[in-house]
């Protein structure tokens, strides 16, 4: 009988079960690092496998490492280096690009990359891509020179296009006569690794692709990536060496990384901001947008939100990209006297409003609590409305809201990626000039030099300034935290890094 | 009723049961503020785009007939697509079942096992020290929300100890048990009190019968009188208390998970619900409330066959 065989007491049986319990104690994980083999701990995953729904930083990670592109972006000006393309010559009398491809270049089925998949690429980025095939709409025609030369034909000056190649993943031609499904369900890759495993939201792996054009100089073996979205979770994460790469450290943790393992990107390529509907009162008017610009006190939040990790407001555009200038229209400075007397002067000069904020992306309870107080005090009265980031982004797009704080980041490493999406998307759904935006988008695009593209920029900034289209608030930092022994991890102002420079020595 | 007949009406139930569950999780789509499909494009996606979507979803049709189409598909095993990674919904559904089993089951084996032996030592011992100290500790389970504990099981133990996983779910059996100590323990402590209290009140209450009094005695020692005698009626409430809680049971599991990146079926829908991945979010819904169905009709039947009289009467 079963009660026989057990010890009488119940004190014995527990004695049992917790021995039972001790036996299954398995003896301590091995670190992180095995030699080759780099492990990151992230708070999302990729958006989506597919490259044409890029619309992430994570994508902005992980999609170039499975997918080539023509040039690589790169903060020093002009914002981008040769990648796949060795070498590129421009014609101005024909508007036209000449790109010379590596060589070597192949899928990591070892079959080559040639002129016809990237001719292929770049058409199906411009007809597909969600987020990017606007910066392609002035090419006018791809076409294979031969196996490893492209022609691309523009309909006229394009500052932008050679930016927008940074997003032009390249795909085996015709995606080998498979459906994107398919394609990205189990995809060929042309960069420097090749996808081993994913589970969507929880991890993912990467091994290295010895087909790619530089393997040779590729550091990693593999990469293992876990999705780790809790911030304490992270931190125990990279303090236990569960992890090497701990990114999006919170500045109220920074403390209990040791400074040698630290790496803090500034300035970065975000931009905190008031988003205003200018389409409906209080602000269809610019006394109300002037009071709510001038009620900020920059330098209070900057101070106890962000301290010394972060850059004054210089304008919408991120001071980290390339070609970033600030207005000359004056300074986006502070002034609670100045604010009470616009709101006074405004055709509502006690409204009621909504701010609406998603706790993502820089944007948190004390910084939202924090703008919330100092409109109060120039005379708003200001009703919270926080939710998650697809509700609140639902409301906006249906024109339900009166402000939404945000925080935007570009993934473009020159102001023009950033100067398209406010064209095509903030600027519609918060009504703003689009006859300005658009003047200043097209002396951009065709700037024949770095002056005239100041100049397109400083417009835009100015005009944003004088009118208080949308109210920027600061330029916030990024932290990592690093493992000793990961060499050669360097980041853009976008946050994004290339896993192929990274090496791991222990 | 005969038994057969009770279990033939409890599945019958379950039938308008399920039926009205598929339609709440078809409602899930029409109550998100805005267009969904609009949500799911972003900012800068094409009307062409947005309208993709909404055919791709059959927002374009009428309630009555995404419904009997969703209902069509389900039958036939197909939840849709996610509209994220473009993975079959049950695909998803098979690759994270496995971290979220091991943790429901590792889990209620582990509350169980607490919740007896506290209760029994708590019975035994009524009214005296060990009692009282055992009341407050369940208290204080009751008090402590389930991430906080896993955080500090992270931080006090997994830490320093460097026995445990961070995150993760291991390879392997004992890479599975490894991974899933911490989570379960965390389950426990927050599932544990409610059963403590409940299965300590049912002893007390049986300590006091005759035939306890009866069988001390004839000279059978306590554990005996425990195995033989009052064991049943345990069971009876552990059931009853698994069967209740079943609902927060899966809440609880979807906090610890995230709190320990596993990747079960919890993290996915949390995941699912930030993407507005909406087939995801609808087809592990359907999951968890067919699960919660099965396991009060599973308790239900077992219940027939261990007290009849409580359900055949």
């Amino acid at each position: 009988m079963l009660t026989k065989a057990l010890p009488h007491s119940f004190r014995g049986r527990l004695v049992v079960a917790a021995a039972a319990l001790l036996l299954t104690l398995p003896v301590a994980p091995s670190a992180a690092l095995a030699d080759g083999t780099l492990t990151i701990g992230r708070p999302a995953d990729v958006s989506a496998m597919s490259v044409f729904s890029h619309s992430t930083i994570e994508d902005e990670i992980v999609h170039p490492m499975l997918f080539d592109t023509l040039v690589y972006g790169s903060k020093d000006d002009p914002g981008y280096v040769p990648g796949l393309a060795e070498s590129w010559d421009f014609d101005s009398a024909s508007n036209s690009y000449v790109f010379k491809l590596r060589a070597n270049a192949a899928f990591s089925d070892g079959s080559p990359v040639t002129a016809a998949d990237v001719v292929y690429s770049l058409s199906a980025a411009k007809e597909k891509s969600q987020n990017y095939k606007g910066m392609l709409a002035g090419m006018t025609a791809a076409e294979a020179v031969d196996d490893h030369t492209v022609k691309v034909t523009l309909a006229g000056p394009d500052n932008i296009f050679m930016s927008g190649l940074i997003w032009v993943y390249v795909l085996p031609e015709n995606m080998n006569g498979k459906d994107a499904d398919a394609f990205f369900a189990e995809p060929l890759a042309s960069g420097p690794f090749a996808l081993d495993a994913w589970t969507p939201g929880s991890s993912m792996s990467l091994v290295r692709n010895p087909h790619y054009w530089n393997a040779a100089e590729t550091g990693l073996d593999r990469v293992d990536m876990k999705i780790i979205q809790g911030d304490n979770e992270r931190l125990a994460a990279f303090q236990s060496g569960d992890i090497d790469i701990y990114e999006n450290v919170r500045f109220d943790f920074i403390d209990q990384i040791p400074e040698a393992q630290r790496h803090i990107v500034s300035p970065t390529a975000r931009t905190m901001f008031l988003f205003t509907n200018n389409y409906k009162p209080p602000f269809d008017s610019i006394e109300a947008r002037k009071a709510l610009s001038y009620a900020v006190d920059r330098d209070a939040i900057g101070e106890a939100l962000w301290p010394g990790l972060s850059v004054p407001v210089q304008g919408m555009l991120m001071p980290g990209t390339t070609g970033a200038v600030p207005a000359d229209a004056g300074s986006w400075d502070f002034d609670l006297e100045t604010a009470e007397a616009a709101l006074a002067a405004s055709p509502t000069p006690k409204p009621e409003i909504t701010l609406s904020a998603a706790y993502i992306r820089g944007v948190d309870e004390v910084l939202v609590q924090a703008v919330q107080a100092q409109l109060q005090d120039a005379g708003f009265q200001v009703t919270l409305n926080v939710s998650d980031f697809n509700t609140i982004l639902g409301q906006v797009l249906n024109g339900e809201f009166d402000v939404w704080l945000l925080g935007n980041t570009t993934f473009g490493t020159t102001v023009a990626e950033m100067f398209a999406f406010y064209g095509g998307a903030f600027g519609p759904l918060g009504g703003w000039d689009l006859d300005a935006l658009g003047g200043a988008l097209e002396k951009y695009l065709v700037a024949p030099d770095a002056a005239g593209r100041e100049a397109a920029v400083r417009d835009f900034e100015n005009m944003m300034r004088e009118t208080f289209t949308a109210v920027p608030i600061g330029h916030p930092d990024t932290v990592f935290a690093i493992a000793d022994g990961v060499e050669g991890f360097e980041t853009l102002p976008t946050t994004a890094y290339r896993l192929d420079r990274i090496s791991v020595n222990r | 009723m005969t038994r057969s007949r009770y279990i033939l009406k409890r599945l019958l139930q379950t039938i308008p049961l399920i039926a009205g569950i598929m339609v709440l999780v078809m409602l899930l789509l029409h109550v998100v503020p805005g267009d969904p499909a609009r949500a799911i494009g972003g900012m800068a996606a094409s009307d062409e785009t947005v309208e993709q979507i909404r055919e791709e979803l059959g927002l374009n049709r009428s309630f009555v007939a995404q419904y009997i189409a969703y209902v069509g598909n389900a039958l036939q095993g197909d939840l849709g697509i996610s509209t994220r990674s473009r993975q079959p919904v049950t695909e998803i559904i098979g690759e994270r079942l496995a971290p979220t089993l091991w943790l429901l089951t590792a889990g209620m084996i582990l509350s169980i096992v607490l919740a007896s032996a506290v209760s029994v030592l708590a019975a035994r011992n009524k009214d005296r020290a060990a009692d009282y100290a055992l009341g407050g500790l369940t208290v204080i389970g009751l008090s402590m929300p389930a991430y906080w504990v896993g955080i500090m099981l992270l931080l006090l133990v997994a830490l320093p100890t460097g026995a445990f996983p961070i995150s993760g779910f291991g390879k392997g059996f004992w890479g599975h048990l490894n991974a899933i100590i911490l989570p379960a323990l965390t389950f426990a402590i927050a599932i544990s009190p409610v059963m403590i209290r409940a299965l300590r009140a049912k002893l007390v209450a049986l300590y006091r019968n005759d035939f306890v009094m009866m069988s001390r005695a004839v000279g059978l020692s306590e554990s005996t009188i425990l195995a033989r005698h009052l064991s049943r009626h345990a069971a009876l409430v552990l059931i009853t208390m698994v069967s209740v809680q079943v609902g927060p049971m899966i809440f609880v599991g979807v906090v610890i998970e995230k709190t320990f990146a596993l990747p079960g079926l919890g993290q996915a829908l949390v995941n699912a619900v930030a993407q507005r991945d909406f087939p995801v979010v609808q087809g592990i819904t359907l999951t968890t409330a067919l699960f919660v169905t099965f396991v009060h009709l599973g308790a239900d039947i077992f219940t027939s066959f261990v007290n009849p009289r409580t359900v055949l009467e």
